[in-house]
């Protein structure tokens, strides 16, 4: 039996799966031009409007493998990654992660992962407006931890040097299609959905509202 | 209209003359040539294949010594080329045949088509009967085939060849009708042939054919085969009047000339098919697809149905989808688990699978803190497709 698992380009992210029994090795390359709805789990309390991430992920960012069928990935996608060819299940998400925009000083999207990380970690990154009628913003970025980054303070490691200072990943936002990139602050203050995906660790999707007042604010 | 056809007749007692004999003989041979150049077509009736044989110079290069097999071919006249034994390429006869190009890509060398061309000779006379006047020529014709060196290219031009007119007999050859038998490719530095080829570039040997409107079997049963009986794996096709399991089949040379069937047709008009049929399907056709989704995917279409069918409305799908298993619950804590949402678009056919979690620890209306949350899960679903009607079937 064979499933396919539908997965970011760049990190490897599992993020949906599926089993077809009459083709199950089918080019699913059709399937995923609409992109993928990507949701997050939706807490709900008395007194508050429910809250929860839905990202549409790009098809460009996408790919599809065929793999054999493990069940596990079927029910809990998300727990897992395709690297080089192969299924492997996540460790723990990154925890810490620091988001932050300001509306006086920055154009950008600022997100910081504390986590010491090796050097040639993918960081795929999605931030996303959600929740009103204003204009769509979406944007999305790449990192590769630069393994000369210094310095190497940490202990030693067989794998090469650590990464130990903070990774920023940066991400315009701007107020809309019609300005150049990054050519104005948040004109458009509202809530993002934003999806965190470090190359072997589980997502991060949190929603955060943008802009803020200087100074960060630490994801649960 | 042309000349007409004049088939010579005689009468008791006539003094035969030569031209009346030589009418005679043309009469035979300008109807076998009409009924080859105009029930048939011109080609490769029977071997006269190039066969190479590796060799080694002195000094240890490599090249190939080159022999036509016996066969025979069917020219545009309609002329029979018979070649009745083995012939070598000659070396020095293409070297002199002024073909041979001095310039050319070491990486790509030219090659040389090699033809087959119809030759009359007469053969002298080899007693001393001589005509009523002490007159004297040759008495047999030896019908000949030889061998022609073309430039690169020359074959280009073999189907412009203009073959004559309807009433005519075989070509006098003024412009003898040029038969691809194949290629050579020659090194100039050693002096020798260096490959042999059937064709290149998309152009090569041309076998004889039948122009027919009909063809009858006269025993119940036509075969067409690609290959001589017996080739095993060869593809052949065959009808049969007295069976009623498989009128009509198409199936590969088992290697002792029987056939070992692909694909038949029954005389109820039931078509059996050992492979898969693929292509665009019709008629009410019901196809499935099957499997397990999780939340956000768009489902796959059975094999066989198109995007554009469905969006055309060629195709009408049924959409069925069953919960499965919900996924655990990640915060710790005693929950409940019930289906919150379950479909599926119908433009888009997108998978909305939510798990709804209850916190049975914190279950206090009243208690700020309830815990109750929605997780995206995955569901079984089948996809049936069902194609409508062609319009001529509808109109039945």
């Amino acid at each position: 039996m064979k499933m396919t698992v539908i997965h970011t380009r760049s990190s490897g992210h599992v993020l949906a799966a599926f089993s077809a029994v009459a083709d199950p090795e089918r080019d699913p390359t059709p399937l995923l031009e609409q992109g993928l709805l990507v949701r997050n789990t939706k807490s709900i309390k008395p007194g508050v409007s429910p809250r929860g991430e839905e990202l549409v992920i790009a098809a460009l960012e996408l790919e599809a493998t065929v793999l054999d069928l493990v069940s596990d990935v079927l029910d809990t996608p998300r727990s897992f990654s395709v690297i080089n060819g192969n299924l492997v299940r996540n460790v723990s998400e990154v925890t810490g992660v620091q988001f932050n925009a300001s509306l006086q000083s920055s154009t950008q999207l600022t997100i910081t992962l504390p986590t010491a990380l090796l050097p040639e970690t993918v960081i795929w990154i999605q931030a996303e407006r959600i929740g009103n009628d204003g204009p769509r913003e979406l944007r999305n970025g790449l990192l590769v931890v630069d393994a000369l980054r210094p310095p190497a303070t940490a202990s030693p490691d067989p794998d090469g040097i650590i990464v130990n200072q903070p990774v920023r990943v940066m991400l315009g936002i701007s107020s809309g299609s019609d300005d150049p990139p990054h050519a104005s602050p948040l004109t458009f203050p509202g809530d993002y959905a934003i999806m965190v995906l470090v190359a072997g660790r589980s997502p991060v999707i949190v929603t955060r509202e943008f802009p803020l007042s200087p100074g960060p604010i630490i994801a649960a | 209209m042309g000349d007409s056809i004049k088939r010579p007749t005689f009468y008791e007692g006539q003094i035969l003359a030569a031209t009346d004999l030589e009418a005679s003989v043309q009469y035979a041979r300008n109807q076998r040539a009409r009924h080859d150049r105009l029930q048939h077509s011109w080609g490769i009736v029977e071997g006269l294949r190039l066969n190479p044989e590796e060799r080694q110079t002195d000094s240890g290069v490599a090249y190939i010594e080159v022999s036509l097999e016996p066969g025979m071919a069917i020219d545009g006249s309609g002329r029979q080329l018979v070649v009745t034994e083995g012939l070598r390429l000659s070396r020095d006869d293409f070297r002199q045949a002024g073909v041979v190009s001095l310039t050319g890509d070491a990486a790509d060398p030219p090659t040389y088509p090699i033809f087959l061309t119809a030759v009359d000779q007469p053969i002298t006379a080899t007693d001393s009967l001589t005509g009523s006047c002490g007159t004297s020529a040759p008495r047999r014709m030896e019908e000949g085939a030889v061998l022609e060196f073309g430039r690169p290219g020359d074959e280009l031009d073999l189907e412009e060849q203009i073959p004559p007119a309807v009433d005519e007999g075989p070509d006098d050859l003024r412009f003898p009708w040029r038969i691809l038998l194949g290629y050579v490719r020659w090194d100039n530095d050693i002096r020798r042939f260096t490959e042999a080829l059937d064709d290149h570039d998309g152009i090569g040997r041309r076998y004889a054919g039948v122009q027919a409107g009909e063809v009858t079997a006269p025993n119940g049963e036509l075969l067409l085969r690609s290959n001589a009986s017996g080739t095993s794996g060869a593809p052949a096709i065959r009808l049969r009047a007295d069976e009623d399991e498989s009128v009509m089949s198409v199936g590969l040379d088992s290697g002792t000339g029987d056939l070992s069937n692909l694909m038949w047709l029954s005389s109820e008009g039931d078509l059996t098919v050992l492979g898969r049929l693929r292509g665009k399907l019709s008629s009410r056709n019901v196809l499935l697809e099957s499997g397990v989704a999780f939340d956000g995917t768009v489902l796959p279409l059975p094999p066989g149905v198109t995007e554009d069918q469905v969006a055309g409305g060629e195709a009408t799908l049924h959409i069925q989808l069953s919960p499965r298993t919900p996924p655990p619950a990640r915060p710790v804590g005693t929950f409940g688990a019930m289906m919150q949402r379950l479909d599926v678009d119908p433009d888009t056919r997108r998978v909305n699978c939510l798990w709804r979690f209850i916190n049975f620890d914190l279950l206090d209306a009243t208690n700020p803190n309830v815990n109750v949350f929605d997780e995206p899960g995955s569901c079984s679903y089948v996809v049936m497709a069902q194609l409508a009607e062609d319009e001529e079937e509808a109109e039945q």
